[in-house]
């Protein structure tokens, strides 16, 4: 799953930008694995039980290209680990709701089913939410900077 | 109960990197970055909480490490310099992040003397 943002005639840098993009993901208890500045290359993920368990366990990679003659930056925003998070939670929830309902037998499992597939969709939500907000953040914080670096220009002139 | 010496607390209050402040032009609050040199000396940890402090204000920041910082500067986002009431240009403190147990050792420490 990938989503891209894409800028024309930007003034900030490519090294300003994903500098900035890893401030957010550590702000969003994203765990840094890879770091290039120069290359515009960033791997993080989420990780931490707690999160695996709400759901928000999210691998993510960031690239960021910056054409030097058009000055055109382009951001993608490639999402991971949506399948293993989803079994995780189908599993978890499953078994949490056959331990409360086992007395009940055969029954007890068909009701953990869909009890199970409603925790993925919750899970499903939850992405969804989580990869709309970061990018529009994204947006902003990109907006944010090209203010700033117009202004540290007019101040210099 | 711990007893500090005079010492020991010069000692503590000595920790600490002094960095000039950025401000950062992005919204938010609690993250602050700082170049990747502060980092790499291993009582600061990228993602965790520090303390931060100006004057007899503190506040708690997580850190980022970007190589493209300037060294001796600490960017920090508009509302964190206010709550610290720090401005452009001025020198905060930066002390190493607080594992659990310092962090219940103060609240131990707060405790006891409020009931004193």
């Amino acid at each position: 799953m990938k989503d891209l943002i894409r800028g024309r005639e930007s003034n900030i840098g490519r090294a300003t930008l994903l500098g900035t993009i890893k401030e957010r993901l550590v702000e969003y208890r994203f765990n840094i694995d890879e770091y290039d500045h120069l290359g515009g290359r960033l791997k993080a993920r989420r990780n931490n039980l707690d999160k695996i368990i709400l759901g928000l366990y999210r691998n993510i990679e960031v690239s960021v290209d910056k054409d030097e003659e058009t000055r055109d930056i382009e951001i993608e925003l490639k999402w991971g680990g949506l399948l293993p998070t989803n079994i995780f939670t189908f599993v978890f929830v499953f078994l949490v709701s056959y331990a409360i309902f086992k007395y009940q037998g055969i029954m007890g499992m068909l009701i953990s089913i869909p009890l199970a597939l409603l925790g993925v969709i919750i899970n499903l939500m939850i992405f969804f939410v989580m990869r709309f907000r970061l990018t529009g953040i994204i947006k902003k914080d990109i907006m944010a900077l090209e203010k700033a670096a117009k202004k540290k220009g007019s101040r210099e002139r | 109960m711990k007893l500090e010496t005079d010492i020991e607390k010069q000692e503590k209050e000595e920790e600490g990197i002094e960095l000039k402040v950025k401000m950062s032009p992005i919204s938010g609050s609690g993250i602050a970055r700082v170049n990747s040199e502060i980092v790499e000396k291993g009582d600061y940890m990228e993602g965790k909480p520090h303390l931060i402090q100006f004057g007899d204000r503190k506040r708690v920041v997580r850190l980022v490490a970007d190589g493209m910082m300037d060294k001796g500067m600490i960017s920090l986002r508009r509302k964190d310099i206010e709550k610290i009431g720090a401005e452009e240009e001025d020198t905060i403190k930066l002390f190493p992040s607080m594992r659990m147990g310092e962090r219940l050792q103060r609240g131990l420490d707060l405790f006891f003397r409020r009931d004193e």
